[in-house]
């Protein structure tokens, strides 16, 4: 090993050092930018209650029965109000393939977080709304 | 491996047969067979199997309940240069039923058997070491694969709709 | 052994709360650096999936398989779809056929790639640890692409597959592979050349085949001896499509000690399987067939199955994955469904393959084997 090997390989070093210095991070300034995530994400869910007929597919479907519905709660002729259980879902996705009418999908939101366990089970006013629109948050940087 | 005897499921079956007439057989196709073998004759056909097939690896092994004190036990046997399949299949009867070790032939076998001990209640005879294996000790004697543990079924309750049917409960007690 | 050198022996439970025990204990007996008694301890991670399979249905059913074993996802969840495949007598379309093999062979790249990752950490070979993890997660990413989940993917269903592949999904599998072959020389370099790792690892953890077979070792640790042991090629699933492909099964012989194998050839062999994976796959895309995914009534055959018995088997990453299923007339739920994992004979081997080595080797041998509690504890 003579000297100028021992050169080239400080060299090589020397120009990933100033390549890395002038390139973006590969991280994500986190809660202000997100990565995009891929069409078929399997995130929360959101209930469409307007094509919704309380057939009970998704619920019988649910192999960790995160799912509850209420028949009583009707806002239109013949649809239910779904509960969602996040502490149990596993997103699995049978219960949006189950449904044939349209009325449950995935969104591409997977963080859920909240200071309360209780807050995790999504009541009807929260599983039918967005509280934010994924798709126009996401993928923006801001460095 | 210097040996390249490859053996025939059928050949094999014959030859089982004819050792020990107690034991018959059923093909499955396709390089498969199954014998049906009583519960005292298990230690021979094991025996029987180490010493015909040359590299037998020892697959599984597994209890059925099927009810009413009727146990199956299911030996699975494989050997890759004859590609061949054995099943055994010992049908078992009683409360708490017996059979003999087969550890000590096949050491692979050993935590098969002793899972079987804890989760059907199979009383492995001359077993070396007949702890629990994956039931915390609380659970001893409950024997939960037994089709006769009822499991807590209280979450599906909470769905909203009706419940479906309970399962019907054969003879003994509920744990 | 003299009972006099046993007055001085120490006890110590390695794991569970260790970080290079996954979840599970192994109880050593040592004396001075040497152990000299070895007793792994399954149970720590058992979530009693068999008898949750007793009251699942056949479409939720592959849910509880996939969470066996996080890292061959797919592999794990698919001996209970061909089960239920084989009893309903549902016929695949040649579409989901080979995109389950593509599918099959990307699990088991991703989870070799993962294991490649953890062995060397826990070696301390931390370069190594996270070069394969950067291509983990193009791996993950092309999962992801495809079906909406980096893990468990939730993938095969009876009857077929559930999500189609996509021109994106292509770009992502395609960039996935082409990045882990361009660098595979690097990593083989790296690995194979490290000083260090070689002497880690040469002559540790030596058992022959006779004896492997007798524990019921299977896969890569078998392949390792130099038995071409492989069900994908002497047990083929007809559900999957291995046979339109042109491979050779991968075997490791070491010329110092023929028919043995040691932690070093067991590294060396995953090599082999990694590049036989890339190999399948890149021969498989140009060959996707047209035609549908799913067969259209594959859904309601598989809500009543009828009576039967059918054992299903297919290589994972590990060994031989299996699963026996036994259904009675008109059911809805499984009457009894028993999942063989590969690890639980690796696990077992310890007992045998542990005494005598000093406690530092111990982290190769089981590392070297390759264990998931997913797959013993159930």
């Amino acid at each position: 090993m003579g000297f100028f090997s021992v050169l080239g390989d400080f060299f090589q070093i020397l120009k990933h050092t100033f390549r890395q210095v002038f390139k973006r991070p590969f991280t994500y300034f986190y809660p202000f930018e997100d990565r995009e995530y891929p069409e078929r994400t399997r995130g929360r869910h959101i209930h469409v209650r307007k094509s919704c007929t309380a057939c009970a597919q998704c619920v019988r479907i649910c192999p960790v029965v995160a799912i509850r519905m209420d028949k009583e709660d009707k806002k239109y002729e013949k649809d239910c109000a779904l509960y969602f259980d996040y502490t149990r879902c596993v997103f699995c996705g049978l219960c949006v393939q189950a449904c044939k009418f349209e009325a449950l999908f995935h969104t591409p939101v997977v963080d859920m977080s909240e200071g309360d366990r209780e807050d995790l089970i999504y009541g009807p006013e929260k599983i039918e709304t967005l509280d934010r629109e994924p798709l126009k948050w996401r993928g923006r940087r801001f460095r | 491996m210097s040996d390249s005897s490859t053996t025939n499921a059928s050949t094999f079956g014959r030859l089982v047969i004819n050792k020990i007439p107690e034991v018959t057989s059923n093909p499955l196709g396709d390089n498969r067979i199954e014998l049906v073998v009583p519960a005292n004759k298990i230690r021979d056909v094991v025996t029987l199997i180490d010493e015909e097939i040359q590299d037998v690896l020892p697959e599984s092994m597994f209890g059925v309940d099927l009810e009413n004190d009727q146990y199956e036990l299911i030996y699975i046997f494989w050997s890759y240069t004859s590609r061949l399949l054995l099943q055994l299949r010992v049908s078992l009867e009683g409360e708490k039923p017996e059979i003999e070790s087969t550890c000590d032939i096949f050491p692979g076998l050993e935590w098969h058997e002793r899972e079987v001990r804890e989760m059907f209640g199979i009383e492995v005879k001359n077993h070396p070491d007949p702890r629990l294996l994956l039931l915390p000790d609380e659970l001893d004697g409950a024997y939960p694969m037994r089709k006769r543990f009822q499991t807590d079924r209280s979450r599906l309750n909470e769905t909203g709709i009706t419940p479906p049917k309970p399962r019907p409960e054969p003879g003994g007690d509920s744990q | 052994m003299s009972p006099d050198i046993l007055e001085d022996a120490m006890e110590l439970w390695f794991g569970p709360q260790h970080v290079s025990a996954h979840g599970w204990a192994t109880k050593l007996t040592l004396v001075g650096d040497y152990v000299v008694e070895c007793d792994p301890n399954a149970g720590y991670f058992h979530r009693s999936a068999e008898k949750v399979l007793e009251y699942k249905n056949f479409r939720q059913g592959a849910l509880i398989l996939e969470r066996m074993c996080m890292l061959e996802a797919f592999l794990a969840e698919y001996p209970y779809v061909a089960a239920v495949e084989k009893i309903a007598e549902i016929e695949v379309p040649e579409r989901a056929k080979v995109m389950r093999t593509i599918m099959m062979e990307m699990s088991r790249l991703h989870s070799i790639q993962f294991w490649w990752g953890q062995f060397n950490a826990e070696l301390g070979f931390f370069t190594m640890a996270l070069w394969p993890w950067v291509d983990r997660e193009y791996s993950l990413d092309a999962f992801e692409e495809l079906t909406g989940s980096r893990h468990t993917v939730s993938y095969s269903t009876p009857g077929g597959v559930k999500y189609d592949f996509t021109e994106k999904s292509m770009k992502q599998l395609n960039r996935a592979l082409d990045r882990f072959e361009d660098r595979l020389p690097k990593f083989r370099d790296m690995q194979m050349g490290s000083p260090t790792f070689r002497a880690r690892t040469e002559n540790i953890g030596l058992y022959d085949v006779k004896q492997g077979l007798k524990w019921g070792l299977s896969g890569p640790p078998m392949k390792a001896c130099g038995i071409p042991m492989d069900l994908r090629k002497d047990d083929p699933d007809p559900n999957l499509a291995y046979d339109m492909v042109d491979w050779e099964v991968p075997i490791t012989e070491n010329p110092e000690h023929p028919g043995q194998s040691d932690a070093l050839d067991r590294m060396e062999q995953r090599f082999a399987e990694a590049e036989t994976a890339c190999e399948i796959i890149k021969q498989l895309i140009p060959q996707i067939p047209e035609g549908p995914i799913i067969d259209p009534k594959a859904r309601g055959k598989a809500n009543r199955l009828p009576e039967g018995e059918a054992y299903a088997r297919v290589e994972g990453t590990r060994g031989i994955t299996t699963l026996w299923l036994k259904t009675q007339d008109k059911a809805q739920t499984a009457y009894r469904a028993k999942i063989r994992g590969p690890c639980i004979a690796s696990y077992y081997a310890l007992k045998d393959l542990v005494p005598g080595s000093k406690f530092a080797d111990f982290i190769v041998i089981f590392g070297s084997l390759d264990p998931y509690p997913g797959w013993w504890d159930r």
